[in-house]
């Protein structure tokens, strides 16, 4: 057809000589005509095409943008750094690292026996024990955790197929077992669960951060592309009260105290006397912060503050405290106490067989006569007896800044049984924990001003904004004059003819108490065979007290007595804490204590 | 004039080939500033991206580099925490064949610069009374 056309020019002359030629020619050869069709044609495609573009970009337009941003845009979690524990020196005795796991996709594994020998070295396990978890079913499963990123590099380094690493963060626990039962410990999942890891556990957490970035081809960030980034915050660092050192000297102080034939348990803390915070805390054997499963889960508490025992003849001092503050006696009032009396329907003895001595009070107190302290309960009264002993702070929790804190049991005076109104004045039948019976103690050596103990000193924000733990209410217990006289007499206890001349330390005047009180069995709920708990409460220097200890040895099988046992360790605390902190002895003359009428 | 005017016809037949050569030679600068732009323009983007891209290549190693500084940095924190902590210092002091002291003595220096000693000085004994348990005791005793 188109060779037709072309050749049409020449022959116009002839026109008339081939009509029916010029007929099919015309027909065939009409431009305008073809160019319309043409012209439909490619309009019709260009509308297609352009109907298709403008359903690509305009309508379904942000979906397919929003589709190669996805694969572009990576989303990086940025965990956030758990804040530390701190001694009252600034020492970390718990902070975080950044750690990395191993995780491994059974799927992509092809060669379970060659990857589980390249990383078994690595990983510092058997190859046989990686064999189950590279071959488990599933897309997904921890190798190792809280790994040193190194390890995790050199474990990449293998570029093994199916082996990953993640990011996380490990606790750290740089002095290991000091100070563990106060610190606690942390899950897993970076949770803490004993301690103030539990306690402090929403100060301590921050607040995880993200980062969007678009990816080029190689994983790199393209740079001027969307990107966003919000930074992790840290938790919040807690500053505690303890004193490191000092800790360490006490958890092996009460280590040794634990070798003691038949004892099951010591516990120990030190207070400081002006503030009431804690400077050491621990009951034996304690545990290993960084591995807390390797012990039965009961040893995991803090026995301190969550244990009670009955104190024994430490209890007596609040006896004499109420008997002085009521005016009773004064320390050189003197009774004539025999070696036993009965009471209700029990008989109450000395622990050593005597004739009636002329004691003063004094001597009641630095003999430990259960008789006379049971005699001068009688002229208190049941009621008052109970007023102080809730004044020294006993059947009510001191509210440390610790979990599972007991109240100690203290029954209401109203139902106390006949023999329990004669044992409690001596320390049987009432039950406090070791911390209440420091704190006890902090009030007579505070000048009779009781400062419930504390432990956290203070949270320090991310930002280092100090927030300082609000003070406890210091209370009055007893005045001041009855905290003297008291200090005066338990300084008695620690010299020529007292109960605890084990306590006294070269150059300093010690004044503290004794106890050795009979423990239940919790097989007959009876004291039968029951064993011992000998107990210390003491401050020093007597005349200018700086630091109360608390000690409680428990021997279900043993009976040493405190002035035996508990004293001992009293003084390897006492000398630590007083030589470490510089407290020279203050060097005024100990006083000359009459015990009984015989003395000058 | 007739030959004159004869000239802008045959000009106006031969007008398109004409003018455009003549207006090309007249736009020739023109052209040759847009293409120059342009040609810079194109140079500079590539050298910029290029830059760019250089630059995150450095940006991404230096981080690498901080990364393993800081691991570094925590690493040995950690080290001097570890050896910081109470057990870790008793113990490298029973390795030096220290022991630890007793009770102090105290020099007290009054304001008038005469000086006292206060306390007992007590040479160290041999067998401490708890010193010398290695860091776990507590847990041997369990």
């Amino acid at each position: 057809m188109s060779a037709t056309g072309l050749s049409s020019p020449p022959h116009r002359t002839g026109r008339s000589a081939r009509p029916r030629r010029r007929t099919r020619r015309l027909r065939l050869s009409d431009p305008h005509r073809r160019v319309h069709v043409g012209l439909a044609v490619v309009l019709a495609i260009l509308t297609i095409i352009s109907g298709r573009l403008v359903q690509l970009q305009g309508l379904d337009g942000m979906k397919y943008a929003a589709a190669a941003e996805e694969l572009r845009l990576t989303t990086l979690d940025l965990p956030a750094a758990r804040g530390q524990i701190l001694d009252r020196d600034g020492n970390p005795l718990a902070y975080s690292v950044e750690a990395r796991a191993i995780f491994a996709d059974p799927a992509m594994i092809t060669a379970p026996g060659r990857t589980a020998l390249a990383l078994a070295p690595l990983l510092d396990v058997n190859a046989d024990a990686l064999m189950p978890l590279l071959t488990k079913e599933g897309r997904f499963v921890y190798l190792d955790r809280g790994l040193n990123p190194s390890v995790a590099q050199a474990i990449m380094a293998l570029e093994l197929p199916g082996i990953g690493e993640l990011v996380e963060q490990r606790r750290e626990y740089p002095a290991q077992w000091t100070a563990a039962q106060v610190i606690g410990f942390v899950g897993r999942d970076d949770t803490g669960l004993a301690g103030i890891e539990d306690q402090f556990n929403d100060v301590l957490t921050g607040t995880p951060g993200q980062l969007v970035y678009e990816q080029g081809r190689f994983g790199l960030p393209i740079p001027a592309a969307t990107h966003s980034l919000q930074a992790a915050v840290p938790g919040s660092d807690v500053q505690l009260t303890l004193d490191q050192d000092l800790q360490f000297t006490l958890e092996k102080a009460i280590a040794v105290a634990n070798d003691n034939p038949g004892v099951s348990t010591v516990q120990a803390v030190v207070l400081d006397v002006a503030t009431g915070q804690v400077l050491a805390m621990a009951g034996s054997p304690g545990y290993d912060a960084s591995d807390p499963g390797s012990v039965s889960g009961d040893q995991l508490g803090n026995p301190v503050v969550s244990h009670v025992i009955e104190p024994g003849s430490v209890n007596k001092m609040v006896t004499i405290a109420g008997a002085l503050e009521e005016g009773l006696i004064t320390p050189d009032t003197v009774m004539n106490v025999p070696d036993h009396l009965a009471v209700s329907d029990i008989v109450i003895s000395d622990a050593w067989g005597h004739d009636p001595i002329d004691f003063t009070a004094t001597g009641i107190i630095g003999k430990s006569s259960n008789v006379g302290t049971v005699m001068l309960a009688q002229r208190l009264g049941d009621a008052r007896l109970e007023e102080y002993l809730r004044r020294f702070g006993l059947g009510t929790a001191t509210g440390i800044e610790l979990p599972a804190e007991s109240d100690g049991i203290l029954v209401p005076h109203t139902e106390w049984s006949g023999s329990q109104a004669g044992t409690i004045p001596f320390g049987q039948g009432i039950s406090m924990t070791v911390l209440q019976m420091a704190s006890m103690y902090q009030a007579v050596a505070n000048d009779g001003v009781l400062v419930p103990p504390r432990i956290v000193d203070r949270v320090i924000g991310p930002d280092g904004t100090v927030r300082d733990q609000p003070a406890p209410e210091p209370r009055r217990a007893i005045e001041s004059d009855t905290a003297a006289d008291l200090r005066y007499m338990l300084e008695s206890v620690t010299n020529e003819g007292g109960t605890a001349p084990l306590a006294r330390i070269d150059g300093y005047r010690v004044a503290g108490k004794t106890g050795t009180a009979q423990r239940p069995n919790p097989e007959c709920r009876c004291y039968a065979g029951g064993g011992y708990w000998a107990t210390f409460a003491g401050f020093a220097p007597a005349d200018d007290p700086r630091y109360v200890i608390a000690i409680s040895i428990e021997q279900p099988d043993g009976s040493g007595h405190g002035g035996t046992i508990a004293a001992p360790v009293f003084t390897s605390i006492m000398s630590f804490a007083l030589g470490d902190n510089g407290v020279a002895p203050t060097g005024t003359p100990t006083p000359e204590f009459r015990l009984t009428t015989d003395d000058a | 004039m007739a030959g004159r005017s004869a000239e802008p016809v045959r000009a106006s037949v031969r007008h398109p080939a004409a003018m455009s050569g003549q207006a090309a030679a007249r736009r020739a600068p023109f052209v040759a500033v847009v293409l120059l732009i342009i040609g810079c323009g194109l140079v500079a983007l590539l050298v910029l991206n290029t830059a760019i891209a250089a630059d995150s290549f450095a940006e991404r190693s230096l981080s690498q580099q901080i990364e393993q500084l800081q691991l570094r940095e925590q690493q040995l924190r950690q080290e001097v925490s570890a050896a910081h902590a109470p057990a870790a210092l008793a113990q490298a002091a029973a390795e030096q064949g220290m022991i630890p002291s007793g009770t102090s003595a105290f020099l007290v220096i009054a304001p008038d610069g005469t000086t006292q000693v206060v306390g007992k000085a007590k040479p160290a004994s041999r067998q401490p009374p708890a010193g010398a348990n290695p860091p776990a005791a507590p847990g041997g005793n369990g």
